[in-house]
């Protein structure tokens, strides 16, 4: 009974009724909103203003808080536009886009302010960690320690130099009236979360927020009470006490009731649910290794039970939970959303998903909205075990159900992405990464993917394990790349799958969160794995034929081989730096938001070891945050760092990320990032996937 | 397919297999997928990840002047695709019910798994109790008082399993289920009953031979031309997609099976 019911009614009928997939937006690859949705027929050169999608911070937040269902949204869009304003120690730019002068204008006062708080922040510094953040819990940002900044130059511009920005800017110009008739459409879609936007922005590390700090509860909790309770948080437990003192005074509501029954600390020590160990599972939470630890994720059910630590066995630490649950239902007594906590170094981050609270407790530098967006991930990778309707079903029944022997064996999927998104920008980016090949090659893939299509086929993928080779399609449905990532990390984080052919339900979230689909999955070759996805249970043996007919449509073709070239080599990064000609150059990351991709070089010297590789994407992280703050978006960054000189470049149609070495000019990062672009124009179809095959479903 | 025939010998290659759909069942982490790679590919992973949803694999063998190609579905044993065993052990002829003879509670399982194929599964299947990961408890005897006594094999065994599973209380070295109590439970329900290892290989042919010696081969060979349903694929018998379904891939593996039929 506790059984989920995969039974594919559910599945099947959904996927069948064609109305009903219209009325889903994200399934469809609709003109109004493409880029929430993987739309590979839509090709670069589409960059007419009148096809474009809706520029970057609109759908980036859609795509993302949408996700997350933070919904902060689209309540930023109308300030969102003002670029302006200098750095500190900078020359001021006037603000490029007319139109959007007077906001721009009105914001500059609070802009100077937060502005400065950004740099004490430290927040585009090179290392991650020697950075005290400074910054309080109110969000008002403090002014301290920014002299310590004064030889990291960041120039944020708001004009552009070159002729190839001049010719962007007209692009982007077009973008923003569609965007403006854009947001209207978006602003009734989220207008049930706007009420929670309010106050993610009241606790959001933006500083920027000060003109709304009115509305702050100043009531609800003094920062002396809070440092107070985290305190709990980190040493020894004694803490279940702690967390119920605080609300006894309290009208007695719902949660704080199971908060104070929780009892099953010592003697419900049920671990090992699905029989398997755990990687950091045995480690003692009383240790200084535990609390060292850059980045603990918490996961426990609304009524306070365990059940899920990154670290440590998560049912010896449900004291914490406890604590963790107590904060929650404090603000929610009060009618509030306890959304972020910066305390010192550490930022606390919640996701509430009623019945799951997520938790995240950073060290990291990583953003608030990063870091909720990686607890939006996690939150998927349960549901596409679960499905949203059984989750909610289960504690509908029993409140205080002990999720984990249901979720039993997932715990290395949620180990693993926890890995990944350290790892993987694709996370940060909302894109894939395709392999690099050959355009004729992918195209002959997809092709003898398109002949052995059948009728209960879906989607058909081709994957090394994170990168995509191809994607089939039905020409009404897209792939988001939400889901995409789900099925990277449900591939790249368990070896199972090399040694059968699998048959497995899943639930990706973004396509139908209240149904399975199910997914064929087989290595055809070493890292190419095949993965067919039918919302039929019963189709098996069908999906089996269709690998079968591809393998020796491959093999006749003499493909299989040297896809498994492509894939080995793809798997050390594809194409090296080296190849783009241009010396000063030493990584990048490029992506397409045309095609919701992104590609990559190869990391190599001076990243080539793992703890280079993560400063180099908490790097990329922070500029790519600043570049896309909701109350002030940049173009471009230039960020001059102890180790690296960075680029930042969002435009409407791709955004680039660009590291040179330390004493490059500005203007020399200037020529060479066109050059870049220039290169990665010509390298585009074999880098990304330009047009992925599609068939009709419904004729 | 053809080239798996080979190890079948010469005489039986141009013969049409028998085709056994079997099942494996049994609480998560008892061994079942580690069983199956062992008859495969006979090969063994320590620490083998759980599977998900369930994996098909496909094995020839021959006995005696039949060849039989085993089908066979390796469930995940996870409370959250318990709803999905149904669609893998109807139509199957013959199932394995895996327990671990160090956690008595997999016995249970095991007793319950045994339940539901009488009242849901086909009545003819022929049902395989196994107690899994002997090697842990060898050379002790049933509940083992005599830890004193352990010869040089069992020293080194217990000690490199002490490295494996030290933290786990439930995988302590000791028998928790007696051979005796299981078997005793098998022959009143009328199941074939072993002990294996799939770590060492002990036994494990022995489950599918006797499986095979079991089941009335000839009777699924007439019927097979008819509408023999295909566990997942329903009732379309869809023999020749079967056969295809386990691609060159597996194929190549097979030679080296290690069955003993
Ligand atoms: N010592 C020992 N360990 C085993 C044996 N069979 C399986 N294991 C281990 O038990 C764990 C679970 O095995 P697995 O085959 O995944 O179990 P399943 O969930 O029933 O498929 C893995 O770590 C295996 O390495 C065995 O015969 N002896
Ligand atoms: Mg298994």
């Amino acid at each position: 009974m506790l059984s989920p019911d995969m039974s594919t009614s559910a599945a099947g009928s959904s996927f069948t009724s064609p109305i009903q997939s219209a009325t889903s937006p994200r399934l469809m690859p609709t003109k109004s909103r493409p880029t929430t949705a993987l739309v590979f027929g839509q090709q670069a050169e589409t960059l007419q203003p009148h096809l474009l999608p809706p520029p970057l911070q609109d759908t980036e937040s859609l795509s993302s808080d949408d996700f997350v269902l933070s919904a902060s949204s689209s309540s930023p869009a109308p300030t969102g536009t003002a670029t302006a304003a200098g750095g500190d120690s900078h020359s001021k730019v006037p603000s490029a886009r007319s139109g959007l002068k007077t906001i721009s204008d009105s914001l500059n006062q609070d802009d100077q302010s937060s502005e400065s708080g950004d740099d004490a922040d430290g927040r585009l510094t090179d290392t991650e960690s020697e950075q005290v953040r400074a910054r309080t819990r109110t969000g008002t940002p403090v002014i301290a320690g920014r002299t310590n900044n004064h030889h990291h130059g960041t120039t944020e511009h708001g004009t552009t130099t070159s002729s190839a920005l001049q010719s962007l800017r007209e692009i982007e110009e077009h973008d923003h009236e569609g965007r403006q008739t854009q947001l209207q459409g978006l602003e009734s879609r989220f207008r049930t979360t706007t009420l929670v936007a309010q106050d993610q922005d009241l606790t959001s590390d933006g500083g920027d927020s000060t003109t709304e700090s009115d509305i702050q509860p100043k009531s609800a909790m003094d920062p002396a009470q809070i440092q107070d309770q985290l305190k709990v948080l980190r040493p020894k437990p004694s803490s279940g006490s702690v967390g119920n003192n605080s609300l006894s005074s309290r009208p007695k509501s719902h949660l704080q009731r199971t908060a104070s029954m929780k009892s099953y600390d010592s003697d419900d020590i049920s671990n090992n649910h699905g029989g398997y160990q755990k990687h950091y599972g045995d480690e003692d939470h009383t240790t200084s290794a535990w609390t060292e630890h850059r980045k603990h994720f918490f996961i426990l059910s609304s009524a306070g039970k365990p059940i899920y630590a990154r670290y440590g066995d998560e049912s010896r630490i449900s004291s914490y939970m406890g604590v963790i649950q107590a904060l929650i239902s404090f603000f929610a007594d009060n009618d509030d959303t306890l959304r972020c906590i910066n305390a010192g170094e550490h930022r606390f981050v919640f996701l509430l998903k009623a019945p799951l609270y997520l938790v995240c407790v950073s060290r990291s530098g990583e953003s608030e909205s990063q870091l909720r967006d990686q607890l939006g991930y996690l939150y998927a990778q349960i549901i596409s075990v679960l499905t949203q309707s059984q989750m909610t079903k289960i504690f509908e029944q029993r409140n205080n159900f002990d999720l984990r022997g249901l979720i039993g064996g997932t715990e290395i999927f949620l180990d693993s992405l926890g890995k990944l998104m350290n790892t993987y920008p694709g996370f940060m980016l909302g894109a894939i990464q395709c392999l690099t090949m050959p355009r004729e090659l992918r195209d002959k893939v997809g092709a003898v993917l398109g002949r052995a299509k059948c009728k209960p086929l879906l989607y058909a993928l081709l994957v090394t394990p994170t990168q995509l080779i191809t994607l089939l399609r039905p020409r009404t449905h897209s792939m988001h790349p939400a889901d995409l990532h789900l099925i990277f990390n449900l591939l790249s984080g368990s070896t199972t799958f090399e040694s059968s052919e699998s048959w497995t339900p899943i639930c990706l979230p973004k396509f139908n969160n209240k149904s399975f689909l199910h997914a064929y999955i087989c290595y055809i070759a070493k890292k190419v794995c095949m993965l067919l996805i039918s919302p039929d249970k019963d189709s098996f043996f069908e999906m089996s034929n269709v690998k079968q007919k591809v393998v020796e449509g491959l093999e006749a073709g003499g493909m299989l081989a040297s896809l498994e070239n492509y894939a080995a080599a793809g798997t050390r990064g594809g194409f090296s730096v080296g190849d783009t000609g241009i010396p000063g150059l030493r990584h990048f990351l490029y992506k397409s938001r045309v095609n919701v991709q992104f590609t990559m070089p190869e990391l190599t010297e001076p990243y080539a070891t793992t703890s280079a590789r993560k400063r180099l994407l908490r790097q990329y992280q922070n500029m790519n945050e600043r570049m896309h703050r909701k109350t002030r978006p940049l173009k471009l960054l230039f960020h001059v760092g102890e180790q690296e000189t960075l680029l930042g470049w969002v435009t409407s149609g791709f955004e680039l990320y660009a590291a040179f070495g330390p004493l490059v000019s500005k203007s020399a990062v200037v020529l060479m990032s066109n050059k870049l672009l220039k290169w990665i124009r010509k390298q585009e179809d074999s880098l990304l996937i330009l047009n992925s095959p599609s068939f009709e479903k419904f004729k | 397919m053809s080239q798996a025939n080979d190890a079948a010998g010469p005489a039986a290659s141009n013969m049409k297999p028998v085709q056994v759909k079997l099942v494996l069942l049994g609480e998560a982490a008892v061994g079942k997928s580690s069983l199956v790679l062992r008859f495969v590919n006979d090969e063994f992973q320590l620490n083998k990840e759980p599977t998900i949803g369930a994996a098909f694999l496909t094995q020839k063998c021959r006995l005696e002047d039949k060849v039989i190609k085993f089908e066979i579905w390796d469930t995940a044993g996870q409370e959250r695709f318990h709803s999905l065993a149904p669609m893998y052990y109807r139509n199957a002829q013959a199932a394995v019910i895996v327990y671990d003879v160090t956690k008595a509670s997999s016995l249970e399982k095991a007793k319950s798994w045994v339940k539901e194929l009488q009242r849901q599964a086909n009545p003819n299947i022929v049902i395989a109790l196994t107690g899994n990961k002997v090697d842990l408890v060898a050379n002790r005897k049933s509940r083992t008082q005599n830890d004193g006594e352990v010869d040089e094999d069992g020293e080194q065994d217990a000690q490199e399993i002490d490295e494996d599973e030290e933290d786990d209380e439930d995988y302590a070295i000791t028998r928790q289920v007696p051979t005796e109590e299981a078997s005793a439970y098998a022959q009143e329900s009328g199941l074939l009953f072993f002990e294996t290892s799939a770590k060492n290989g002990q036994g494990v042919a022995e489950v599918f031979t006797e499986i095979a010696k079991k089941i009335p081969l000839e009777h699924i060979l007439s019927s097979s031309r008819g509408a023999r349903a295909g566990g997942v694929n329903g009732s379309n018998g869809r023999v020749d997609l079967q056969n295809g379904a386990n691609g060159q891939r597996l194929g190549g593996q097979q030679e080296k099976g290690g069955c003993a039929c």
